[in-house]
């Protein structure tokens, strides 16, 4: 008898589940949430920070439970999230803007779109800012632009992989001064900070969180966005030194459905994350670890991808020439 | 000569696996991005050639002493005192791939409960028993509960899951 | 010396406790293969989220080094390493698991860990200055350099079979081509969807080690062996404590390397094992003994893969870079905790800090004393029946492949690996230097197309590979270590002339 009585219980569990669920039970079991980068990487601590609250009843009652799937820059991830994701509302996934775009712009055997997602929220918005050695010879952005135009090509700016909002700054830049620079890709965004902290190259382009962490090994030039941020109130902006470089590069963060998922659920999830983002334990935290947050809803995250689109569509017809 | 056949077979493997990576790499346009897995390509056919020249010594039996030393001879291994039990490893590859294959399907505890109890009464080569039987099941039972209690409970780690648990 | 008052903090019931569970712990999970010491690490740092900074840092430490040490335990019982840096104990310490010596060994391997992680925590302790600005100055040239080193590693694992050891390791550095050039952006050998993100170690080195290993007891599960049943003996546990004190030249030079390449970061420490293991046959009067058994193959490699330890932290503590994956993720266990990396850590939250440290003091007793103790056991391991090996450790296999990257293509590639790799073992192949090359081929080749791309925009390819402080010292490295390698064949195979002439 005692053989029988294992798999009577497998097929009592196999019926529960089957019996549907609701949508006022929506969710009934925990949330599985894809980060599409390697577990104590920025994307993936962040995720942690702004979901630990999920068990909360006002929010989700579930925990969201985080699954890395990393490779590619975010392409495994994302590629597998695309195809092969559940509908049912218990997966969702972590997105990097503009990395996402760009990538399913460039490379064109990948299985998602801007169009394969459902965006609920943003939490974050990392500038890239412009990091050099602490002992370098360029103390503004204009000695760094000066010095290309005069040695075209030789000044070497590294950021953290190909096509992310490090490459585009880079490209905006020599674009808009018509200089050229060489790009170095490293490996990610702290290695790439290893390399500028040790001189291995001139310059670089980071992100904020992270080099303003390590503000006493860099010196911050310039951040590329729209205006000052308060974590680091005495760095210009490029546009404030004349330079036509915009938020284009910014590293949004934030969580989308996979598209399909019953309407009903996404507006759900995007009022559970939102309230998540604005609450003060996630906020405060996220300060702590010296992440800057920006706080979107489902519509406005919508439009942040379609502007991002059309941005990068344009600067990376300019690469392929 | 079920040496010389083996060896044959090893070398032939060994030229075609470089010359089809550098039949992969034709279509990639960037020459940088070629030129590490160019070389490693070359140098596997650099020692493929050598390894045949050694099975072309071998297979003409000339004693090894004047050669070099970076070019000894690497040991065959000996045919063993029983016959290759080839019935019993095919059924353990088929097992492995089934299990591998429909772990998604199925969940993971209950595809590894199936695969341990598989596994021990195919391969045992003792002769099946109805108590023999019972017993394995309640080893395999106890085994996925042990990586149950660790994993998912303690854990709390995501398994892949199916139908079942 | 502020941290000699820090160090009787750490040792408050709760501190003790977790020092104690996360040993426990870590050396379980460690042993556990496909649950290397990063993903063990990473498992934990969502426990940590609800206990005060210094203790997550306590568990997380704790945790780190004992798996380290941990995956040892199936190295030598099982032949099926539990981390890659275990690999290289699994050449020494399986044959003397199978002479009956399988406790001997891993007393050795436990009490050379302790050592090793002692000397690395010292290093952190002492010599952090002078070692985070050396491990600065490691950038893509001297990275490259050290990959080569490693690879010259793998001539001299495979003495006696040289030609099929090269053509395994450059079959791994074929493989580590394969998915996405971070630095050129293009896809190579990508002919399968499940192949875009390359092949990922751990899966790897569990297809090319475990499925060979359970393949070959399938085979022998027909043949009646004499029941070896291993008994445990009296008094080797006091025995292997002076046998570790008997060697120093052993765990110096392991711990001195672990440190070394654990501090650099990016060097990937999980070729420490290896590269200690082979300094140590080229320093040994008896370099043909090595891999039946030889107690100095274990003690060099466990004294030097926990020697990465401390050192890893070096760079992570002071300048929030890791030394090591595991290291990576700390750092975001740190972030969470609101532990900035840098100088701020050592004053601001100095009682964080120190007390960290001086657990990791503790830590290494800890583990040393509960693997000693769960060595004790290792008998009980040993007469398992093969038949439920085979099944258990298929499936720890499988789920281990599958939770690295919670992706099922990685149980599949681990299982078309180890089809391979069985497949050619028989043809007397060996995996360890199919894992070197899978390692050290990324290392290898980003660090070289990235010098390349920086040393075009400056003096050219020629100086800047090979000016430079650092640079010089691992070249001569790498030459001298050629250079020692073709030596050793050459007497090796003048030795074994005679016996061949008889052949």
């Amino acid at each position: 008898m005692k053989k029988l009585l294992f798999p009577l219980c497998l097929l009592a569990l196999v019926l529960c589940g089957f019996s549907g669920s609701a949508l006022a039970a929506y969710p009934d079991k925990p949330l599985s949430m894809v980060v599409t980068y390697p577990p104590g990487g920025a994307t993936d601590f962040q995720a942690r920070i702004v979901t630990t609250m999920a068990s909360e009843e006002k929010f989700f009652g579930q925990p969201v439970v985080i699954i890395n799937k990393p490779g590619a820059g975010g392409r495994v991830g994302w590629n597998w999230f695309a195809e092969k994701a559940a509908k049912d509302g218990y997966w969702m996934s972590t997105y990097n803007a503009p990395h996402f775009i760009a990538q399913s712009l460039i490379y064109k055997d990948s299985k998602f779109s801007v169009d394969s997602f459902e965006p609920v929220a943003t939490w974050g918005a990392d500038p890239a800012v412009l990091i050099v050695p602490k002992n370098s010879p360029f103390k503004t952005v204009k000695d760094l632009v000066a010095f290309a135009k005069a040695n075209p090509g030789k000044v070497t700016v590294n950021g953290a992989g190909l096509y992310v909002g490090h490459h585009i700054a880079m490209l905006q830049l020599a674009k808009a001064e018509g200089i050229t620079l060489t790009y170095v890709p490293e490996q990610g965004g702290t290695p790439a900070m290893q390399s500028v902290m040790g001189a291995k190259v001139m310059a670089g382009f980071n992100n904020l969180a992270d080099a303003y962490r390590n503000r006493e090994f860099v010196n911050i030039l310039a951040i590329a966005d729209m205006q000052r941020h308060s974590f680091i109130s005495d760095v210009p902006t490029f546009l404030e030194e004349g330079i036509e470089v915009d938020n284009s590069s910014v590293n949004y963060r934030g969580i989308f459905l996979p598209k399909g998922t019953d309407a009903a659920v996404v507006a759900m999830c995007e009022k559970a994350f939102v309230d998540m983002f604005n609450s003060a334990r996630v906020k405060e935290l996220m300060e702590q670890s010296g992440s800057p947050m920006f706080v979107l809803n489902r519509a406005q995250t919508a439009d942040l991808f379609i502007k991002v689109q059309k941005n990068l569509e344009v600067l990376l017809k300019d690469i392929k020439e | 000569m079920i040496n010389a056949r083996k060896r044959i077979l090893e070398t032939t493997v060994m030229f075609s696996i470089p010359i089809v990576a550098l039949y992969m790499l034709r279509d990639i346009s960037i020459a940088d991005a070629k030129m590490f897995p160019k070389y490693i390509c070359y140098l596997m056919l650099a020692l493929a050639t050598i390894n045949a020249f050694q099975l072309w010594v071998y297979l003409h039996k000339i004693r090894p002493i004047h050669w070099p030393t970076f070019l000894r001879w690497s040991i065959p291994i000996k045919g063993g005192l029983t016959p290759f039990p080839l019935v019993r490893v095919g059924f353990a590859l088929v097992m492995m791939g089934a299990y591998i294959f429909c772990m998604e399907a199925i969940g993971f505890y209950l595809s590894g409960f199936l695969f341990f109890l598989l596994c021990l009464l195919v391969l045992d080569p003792a002769k099946p028993t109805l108590g023999g039987a019972v017993r394995k099941t309640l080893y395999a039972l106890v085994f996925m509960a042990v990586v149950y209690l660790l994993f998912s409970v303690m854990l709390g780690v995501v398994i892949p899951s199916g139908i079942a648990l | 010396m502020d941290f000699l008052t820090y160090f009787f903090a750490c040792f408050t019931p709760i501190k003790v406790m977790l020092m104690v569970g996360g040993a426990i712990g870590g050396i379980l999970m460690g042993a556990a293969p496909g649950l290397s010491p990063t993903m063990a690490v990473a498992l934990l740092v969502p426990f940590t989220f609800h206990m005060q900074p210094a203790d997550g840092l306590i568990l997380l430490g704790a945790v780190y080094t004992a798996a380290v040490a941990g995956g040892s335990i199936t190295a030598i019982l099982i032949n099926i390493p539990g981390a890659p840096s275990n690999i290289a104990t699994m050449f020494d310490g399986h044959p003397m698991a199978k002479k009956g010596q399988a406790e001997r060994a891993l007393y050795l391997s436990f009490f050379s860990s302790g050592v090793g992680g002692l000397f690395g925590v010292a290093v952190l302790i002492l010599f952090t200055p002078p070692i985070a600005r050396m491990a600065m100055e490691f950038g893509p040239a001297e990275l490259f350099w050290l990959a080569i080193f490693g690879v010259t590693v793998i001539a001299g694992l495979s003495s006696g079979t040289v030609v099929k050891g090269l053509y395994a390791g450059a079959f791994g550095l074929l493989i580590s081509c394969i998915g996405e050039n971070p630095v050129y952006g293009v896809e190579r050998f990508v002919f399968s969807d499940m192949l875009t993100g390359g092949i990922s170690i751990i899966p790897a080195l569990i297809g090319l080690f475990a499925i060979p290993q359970i393949f070959t007891l399938v085979e022998t599960l027909g043949q009646i062996l004499e029941k070896k049943s291993f008994k445990p003996q009296k008094g080797i546990l006091r025995a292997a404590f002076f046998e570790t004190l008997r060697h120093p030249k052993q765990w110096l030079m392991g711990s001195v390397v672990g440190s070394i390449i654990g501090a650099i970061p990016g060097a990937g420490g999980q070729v420490a094992g290896l590269i200690a293991y082979d300094q140590s046959k080229k320093m040994s009067k008896t370099p043909e003994l090595y891999g039946t058994g030889m107690p100095e193959g274990v003690i060099s490699v466990e004294s030097s893969n926990n020697a990465t330890v401390g050192p890893a932290l070096i760079p992570l503590l002071t300048m929030g870079i890791p030394g090591s994956p595991t290291a990576a993720v700390l750092l975001g266990g740190l972030l969470i905790h609101g532990l900035f990396p840098g100088p701020e850590l050592f004053t601001k939250h100095a009682d964080v800090a120190y007390t960290f440290i001086a657990s990791m003091v503790v830590s290494q007793f800890f583990m040393a004393i509960f693997g000693i103790m769960i060595a004790r056991y290792s008998h009980v391991v040993m007469n398992i029946p093969n038949i439920f090996m085979v099944a258990a450790v298929t499936v720890l296999c499988v789920y281990g492949s599958y939770s690295v990257q919670n992706s099922m293509d990685d149980v599949i590639i681990m299982f078309t690996l180890g089809l391979l790799m069985y497949l050619s073992s028989r043809n007397s192949f060996s995996p360890a230097p199919v894992v070197l090359g899978l390692i050290l081929g990324p290392l290898a080749e980003d660090n070289f197309s990235r010098g390349k791309i920086i040393a075009q925009t400056s003096d050219g390819l020629m100086s800047y590979f090979f000016t430079g402080g650092v640079n010089l010292v691992v070249i001569s490295l790498c030459v001298i270590s050629i250079v020692w390698s073709v030596y050793s064949e050459y007497k090796l195979a003048r030795n074994n002339v005679p016996s061949l002439s008889q052949a």
